[in-house]
């Protein structure tokens, strides 16, 4: 076992003594290690990489495809396609005894062959021809589908989506009481908010954000007509053992009215859904979305290149029609299932697109499809959460903390907890990062508790509140002495009292007295300062846990295939960057499919021009999000004596007060961390292709 | 750089719309602009251009060129991906222009010849057999490199010993051709200049290659557009 959790099985990072030049340089270059994060999540990723490619990847086939990532490892066996049909053996075999045919899908990819019957006669194959075809129906896939039908009107989509499609809700229905916040909800940036279409234009005022609606004929919006975006308007940012704290605000910071918006997923998918259908039934051109429900992709036939051919997808009906969120999802047909069905008619949908895209969520099952390798950072953490009911309201301001620097916290894996606020003004969500024992406690504990007796499962959730109130109620705190006490206490008396005003003196300059000048600077608008969180009443929502990684995918695209959203990065919670990443990952795959169709030019051609852009943006912003987790839950300290006196807790306080009091009194440095959450971290300076063309 | 090459085609089709059809396009979407048109690549080679023209809603293109190997991978390309049979599909043949103009003569609204004009050696015929392919009131739309100082420096030394981006010995500096010469050696034959305009790097290889179109700057790359006078008065 090794010193860092999570340099485990690496062999690089094994126990040393700093006796000789060559120790002490590795103990130099493992202290940059520590907080260079490129190589930190590289390095550490190497490792862990190996566990999950050769899961992914059973076929050794040596990769042809010259993918470019520059920032992450990448594995040299992650392509095995090479223009061979690849499907999960078990589908195979369960699929061929319950009669579906297989030879309908050969290898000849110069002559396609469309035959309409199978070999037993007994099923339908219909064929459809797409330009590009959507595999999931998230908020990624949805929102792409929907920006692709107004901005590239004569192409033909598809969506499959897994689940069953839209309900129909009916708007007069609001007799009954509207549910609370769901907790899967999205904080969604500005520019996120204008792409999915819920403000009515560049920096709206916040009176007209919520009366706007997207569709000038008036049309039903119900996101924003029922006012279901709950706005924040300022950030507050703070940790245990430190005085220091980081305010952002929406006027000041990012010249808008608000900071961005929490929307709950289940009516956003809705929202989109009906929207795609309105806007395809209406279209006057050939293009059109046409929608798949309860659809799963049973094969995946790329081509070898680009050149060589268009992309084969075949369905099959997918087995997760109730499936609930952050469930793994099963892709196989069950034994049971297939073999029911063994005589049968079974329609076989077959698929050619020009294009596939991949947009169905973190456990994809079209990288698993296409050999894409993942490198995979596991932060050992989950994240619970759940809606709560406050006592007071929320301002509109969305609350963090941080706990691992307090003094009586030794369990290293309590990360942050945020309080969101929602629609309603006195609720709130909770997303707490912790460690996977106390995460299923508090989830298994209330749900068991529940089943029990009502009495225990109000004294537990009772005790789940409590713990919740002492966790965001602390406000700044006073920092530990960097003197050791031994001195303090025995050492002679002037030496002692030098030393001690010496440390007073210190702390007034670099943390105290920055920290009230910030607090002075922000008195002049209402709700300026440090504002202690609204207590938590109850709790008003099941309890749903999830695992916290950081992950990208080694190459973004394949031939005739591209990756958004989920299924290409993962990106710890703390930011809330996860879905803005992604709908940044579409609008930059939009402009490079749109550069194509205006030129009449093939879809694919610009493919890499995405995979070279997003590497190196969505590596930068993992790399800052993954810094900040390091610098805020560190793992433990070494062993070694000169390394050990270095990354005490202490002195990483005091470093971490000063550079948060340095952000909260330097405005500009304020305003590019609050940009950098909505355009990404390197936005304008990220390699793109050219813009619209000069002759449009 | 075939996208700003499309999108000069597009441009000036639309500038001369009236004359090539007699009808306005019905709509305003790239992928009707070429609506109703016959086009003609002379040198299609792998058939890029040809696709995007037959992408774009024309109604018949046809892609020539005298190297067969190059036109089969263009046949693959039209086979496995024009697989909707409502789009037209680029249709190549492995002739030259002189042979296809004795064929179809007078059939083409718009002939293209791009970067062809530097690698052929007798150019009168050429230009006979465009006069000859494309209707009265129809275009041609050649594209070929200047014969400058800065173009030598750039395209021969530059792209080809210094950086390796084309083999040496792909371009011979002699056959570059400005727009001036090109447009009286066309006046033989009836055609008139309508548009010329430059293309131009946007940003340094460095961060990737930008072509855009620059109508002031013609000393490397340049397009150009010329009508074929017709005898009868033009149709208003």
């Amino acid at each position: 076992m090794r010193r860092y959790g999570i340099y485990n099985s690496s062999s690089k990072f094994g126990y040393f003594r700093p006796s000789s030049w060559k120790g002490s340089r590795r103990v130099l270059f493992d202290f940059f290690q520590r907080f260079d994060v490129a190589s930190a999540v590289a390095t550490s990723t190497t490792a862990i990489r190996r566990t999950i490619t050769s899961t992914t990847n059973n076929n050794s086939t040596k990769c042809q495809w010259k993918g470019s990532p520059s920032w992450t490892t990448h594995s040299k066996s992650s392509f095995p396609f090479l223009g061979r049909k690849r499907q999960l053996s078990s589908t195979t075999t369960t699929a061929q005894s319950s009669g579906i045919p297989q030879d309908n899908l050969n290898d000849d990819h110069d002559q396609n062959h469309h035959q309409g019957s199978g070999d037993d006669g007994t099923t339908t194959t219909t064929t459809t021809d797409l330009d590009v075809l959507i595999v999931g129906g998230g908020v990624v896939g949805c929102s792409f589908a929907r920006q692709l039908l107004r901005q590239t009107p004569n192409l033909k989509i598809g969506l499959v989506e897994a689940r069953a499609g839209p309900t129909t809700t009916d708007p007069s229905s609001s007799l009954s009481p509207l549910p609370p916040p769901h907790p899967r909800s999205y904080a969604l940036s500005p520019q996120s908010l204008e792409w999915l279409g819920l403000v009515g234009g560049v920096g709206p005022s916040y009176q007209a954000a919520t009366a706007a609606t997207e569709n000038p004929n008036g049309k039903h919006n119900e996101i924003t007509d029922e006012k279901r975006l709950g706005y924040y308007t300022s950030m507050q940012v703070w940790e245990a053992g430190q005085p220091a704290s980081i305010l952002f605000r929406a006027r000041q910071d990012l010249a808008s009215d608000y900071l961005g918006a929490m929307v709950e997923e289940d009516v956003l998918v809705q929202h989109l859904w009906k929207e795609i259908n309105e806007i395809s039934s209406t279209s006057t051109t050939n293009g059109g979305c046409r929608l798949w429900t309860n659809q799963t992709v049973a094969s995946l036939e790329l081509p070898a290149s680009s050149s060589a051919g268009v992309v084969q997808v075949q369905l099959q009906p997918s087995s997760l029609a109730s499936t609930q969120c952050f469930q793994k999802t099963k892709n196989k047909i069950s034994e049971e299932e297939g073999a029911g069905d063994t005589n049968q008619q079974r329609p076989v949908e077959r698929i050619r697109a020009q294009l596939v895209i991949g947009a169905d969520g973190a456990n994809s099952w079209i990288r698993t499809l296409a050999g894409i390798a993942r490198s995979v950072l596991d932060y050992e953490q989950q994240a619970l959460t759940f809606t709560v009911k406050l006592q007071s309201p929320h301002q509109q301001r969305a609350f963090q903390r941080f706990l691992g620097g307090g003094p009586n916290n030794h369990n290293t894996s309590n990360g942050p907890i945020a309080l969101l606020p929602t629609f309603w003004p006195d609720h709130a969500i909770v997303v707490w990062s912790t460690s996977p024992k106390v995460a299923q406690r508090w989830k298994d504990m209330t749900a068991a508790a529940a089943a029990a007796s009502p009495q225990d499962s109000a004294a537990a959730t009772a005790e789940l509140i409590q713990e919740l109130n002492a966790m965001l109620q602390p406000g700044p705190e006073r920092l530990a002495s960097l003197l050791p006490s031994s001195f303090m206490q025995n050492g002679p008396p002037p030496m002692v009292n030098l030393l001690y005003g010496a440390e007073k003196l210190y702390e007034s300059l670099f943390h105290y007295g920055p920290t009230m000048m910030a607090q002075q600077q922000q008195q002049e608008s209402k709700n300026g300062t440090f504002m202690a969180p609204p207590m938590i009443e109850s709790i008003v929502s099941p309890r749903y846990a999830f695992s916290l990684t950081c992950a990208q995918v080694s190459t973004y695209i394949g031939p005739r295939l591209a990756l958004v959203g989920d299924a290409a990065h993962s990106v710890h919670p703390m930011a809330g960057q996860g879905l803005n990443l992604g709908l940044q990952d579409a609008a930059q795959l939009l402009r490079v499919i749109q550069k194509s169709y205006q030129a009449g030019m093939d879809l694919a051609l610009f493919l890499s021009e995405y995979d070279r852009n997003r590497q190196v943006s969505v590596s930068a912003t993992l790399g800052g999000i993954h810094a900040l987790h390091r610098l805020f839950q560190p793992p433990p300290p070494p062993k070694s004596r000169l390394l050990g006196q270095f990354m005490l807790k202490t002195p990483l306080q005091h470093v971490k007060s000063m550079g948060m009091n340095l952000i909260q009194n330097v405005p500009l440095l304020r305003k590019q961390l609050a940009q950098a959450a909505c355009h990404g971290v390197l936005g304008p300076l990220a390699p793109s292709s050219s813009s619209s063309s000069r002759f449009s | 750089m075939n996208s700003i090459r499309v999108q000069y085609i597009q441009k000036q089709v639309a500038l001369h719309r009236r004359e090539l059809v007699n009808r306005l396009s019905s709509s305003s979407a790239p992928s009707c602009s070429l609506n109703g048109l016959k086009l003609l690549d002379i040198g299609c080679g792998g058939g890029l251009l040809s696709e995007s023209l037959a992408r774009l809603g024309a109604e018949e293109v046809t892609g020539i060129d005298p190297s067969s190997h190059l036109l089969q991978v263009a046949k693959d390309r039209a086979t496995t991906l024009f697989l909707d049979p409502s789009t037209t599909k680029p249709q190549y043949e492995a002739i030259t222009a002189e042979e296809l103009a004795l064929k179809r003569p007078r059939h083409y609204d718009v002939i293209c010849v791009m970067d062809v004009i530097e690698h052929v050696q007798n150019l009168d015929s050429l230009w006979n057999a465009t006069s000859t392919l494309v209707k009265p009131g129809g275009l041609l739309i050649l594209s070929t490199l200047n014969r400058t100082a800065l173009s030598y420096a750039l395209t021969i030394v530059g792209a080809e010993y210094v950086m390796g981006y084309v083999p040496m010995g792909t371009h011979d500096w002699n056959t570059y051709r400005s727009p001036s010469e090109v447009q009286s050696s066309l006046e033989r034959f009836s055609f008139v200049q309508v548009d010329v305009c430059g293309m131009v790097l946007q940003r340094p290889p460095i961060c990737g290659w930008d072509w855009c179109l620059d109508p002031g700057n013609t000393d490397i790359n340049w397009i150009g557009a010329f009508k074929l006078q017709s005898q009868e008065p033009e149709l208003r």
